[in-house]
């Protein structure tokens, strides 16, 4: 199953950072270390706003059969999700090396007879 | 018939027309949701609920003999909000606005009063504008 093909109203992006530890002196010196090579928690937070409710139900089937927040899986550089983006779509896609993952359960909105809101929220992990 | 006027125009709830009227107007509205998505450059919309809402400017008349018959007095409609205690269900009123003397120029709702002021001034005629909102859909409406 794919995660669904659809145009987000919103859409908000989080680079997320290497995994770096900071170590600061009494001296107010900063050190910092990189513990490895590839960016993680990069977070990709998506909204649809008064959508069918049968393409909301989309979601909640796409997170059941992932069992919620446990699997992994990419998004299509073709997908929807990116409408609207002029930029490269690798720079707000999930970073080399990682894939995404549900952060949270979607949170689906009733709003009117047969429309709905839905906020996904994923993070990319390793 | 071709035009109409102020003259064919009324005011009926419970089946009687509300004695001296001066004036109704109704406003329709219907709430659109966008569906516009992040690449839209022209807005979208689907349609959400629709509504409607009303005045009428009733004149401080009281009935005089023989006329309860026909007409009610402005009170029917005033009582329902200027009252003692809480406004209920039972509060609820059956309008009908006429245009013209056709049935086929009726609009036929149930509303709530939700707002009525009492208007004295010296030279003018006293007057009670009373403004309504429709509750559920309508029961008639205007038809070719």
């Amino acid at each position: 199953m794919a995660f669904p093909n659809l145009k987000p109203a919103s859409r908000e992006f989080n680079a997320g950072d290497w995994p770096i530890k900071r170590f600061n002196a009494q001296s107010g010196a900063e050190v910092r270390i990189l513990y490895g090579t590839r960016r993680v928690n990069a977070k990709l937070s998506l909204t649809y706003q008064n959508i069918k409710d049968s393409d909301a139900q989309l979601f909640l089937d796409d997170y059941a059969a992932r069992n919620g927040t446990l699997q992994k899986f990419s998004l299509p550089t073709a997908s929807n999700v990116w409408a609207g983006w002029n930029g490269a779509t690798s720079s707000i896609n999930a970073p080399p090396g990682t894939r995404w993952r549900y952060d949270s359960e979607p949170n689906v909105q009733s709003v009117y007879n047969g429309l709905s809101n839905v906020q996904v929220i994923l993070m990319a992990v390793a | 018939m071709g035009f109409y006027t102020g003259r064919s125009g009324s005011l009926v709830y419970a089946s009687k027309r509300i004695a001296k009227i001066r004036d109704w107007s109704f406003d329709t509205t219907l709430e659109l949701l966008s569906t516009n998505t992040i690449e839209s450059t022209v807005n979208s919309f689907t349609p959400g609920v629709k509504g409607a809402t009303g005045s009428a400017t009733l004149m401080y008349y009281r009935l005089e003999s023989g006329e309860s018959a026909t007409f009610r007095q402005f009170t029917d409609l005033l009582g329902k909000i200027m009252q003692g205690g809480a406004i209920n269900t039972n509060d609820r009123v059956r309008l009908e606005l006429n245009v013209g003397g056709s049935s086929k120029d009726d609009i036929v709702f149930d509303a709530y009063i939700t707002g009525a002021q009492v208007s004295v001034s010296t030279g003018e005629l006293s007057v009670v504008p009373i403004q309504f909102t429709m509750d559920g859909d309508f029961i008639q409406v205007i038809n070719p």
